[in-house]
């Protein structure tokens, strides 16, 4: 057999393996695609902890470091904004509750997201 | 002069190059890194199943693991052909996913080691044969054609891939289809 011929061969053999690939080629798509969320996700929350201790640590207000997590989060959402201005003036537990409730929120909701 | 569109097995449509794309990526387009994806899954998810002899699971596994990679590590996609860059990345995944095998193994027996056991047929006819005939490869032969002939790299990504000298790969790749030439003809295919 030439090997011109067989090179051929051997490279139909290695397409005709290649194309069962092709059949669920979208459910590993969108296998990698939640891999990526969860990475993002993951990113965010540890920014925003990171954030948040640093915040405290510093003795900075709360609602500035909400505002912060929001800024350096990348979260983008409104809410931040609200529950800044809504702590203004709240005990110390109260502010914290609420922000735990908010970031289990938002952790919901990025998780349903991706 | 119209821009050719590339068709896509999902039934989408794109016309930017894999450079545009990649510059988007790294920029946090995730459409843009989705589409690379589609585009290259095929490559990597096979070359994991042949590096793997098999494992579709592990293979899987390691595809995951490399577009995740990257995703992280697309500031550093330079240009040159994506699927060669892609490829890289998926080699050294293999490679580190194996020695953490191998690490593990010393302390479990039970442990399973990628690529060191015996192939695991998924399918009949042809297939089978072909990933036989790879199995029955010397590493680096096989590594040199699942990258060469299954992955369509040159030669010259082949070697910056593995890190192997030119000279090296090209003869690992005659030596690689003589063999499976001479394997496949006794199974009939060829």
């Amino acid at each position: 057999m030439a090997i011109d011929k067989f090179d051929d061969e051997l490279a139909a053999l290695f397409e005709a393996e290649d194309a069962s690939l092709r059949a669920d080629a979208d459910i590993f798509e969108r296998r990698v695609d939640r891999a990526i969320g969860r990475k993002l996700l993951m990113r965010r929350l540890v920014l925003a902890g990171a954030t948040m201790i640093g915040g405290l640590v510093a003795g900075a207000q709360l609602p500035d470091i909400l505002l912060q997590i929001n800024s350096y989060g990348g979260f983008g959402l409104s809410v931040f904004d609200d529950a800044a201005e809504n702590i203004k003036g709240q005990s110390l537990m109260m502010v914290m509750i609420g922000v735990a409730a908010l970031g289990s929120m938002v952790t919901l909701l990025s998780a349903d997201r991706i | 002069m119209t821009a050719k569109l590339i068709e896509f097995p999902t039934g989408r449509a794109s016309v930017e190059s894999d450079p545009d794309l990649a510059a988007k990526a790294a920029d946090g387009d995730r459409q843009a890194f989705a589409e690379l994806v589609r585009r290259h899954q095929v490559t990597v998810r096979g070359m994991m199943r042949r590096l793997t002899r098999g494992h579709e699971a592990d293979a899987d596994d390691l595809a995951q693991a490399t577009f995740l990679r990257a995703w992280t590590q697309m500031g550093g996609y330079a240009g040159g052909t994506f699927r060669s860059w892609i490829c890289a990345i998926a080699y050294r995944e293999f490679l580190q996913r194996r020695r953490k095998q191998v690490s593990e193994q010393k302390t479990s027996d039970a442990a399973q080691v990628l690529a060191d056991g015996q192939f695991q047929p998924t399918n009949h006819g042809a297939k089978q044969d072909l990933n036989a005939a790879l199995a029955r490869l010397p590493e680096a032969q096989r590594v040199a054609i699942i990258l060469g002939v299954g992955a369509g790299l040159s030669h010259s990504e082949i070697s910056l891939a593995t890190g192997w000298p030119l000279g090296t790969v090209k003869s690992h790749i005659v030596r690689g289809k003589q063999t499976l030439r001479e394997l496949l003809s006794d199974y009939g295919v060829a």
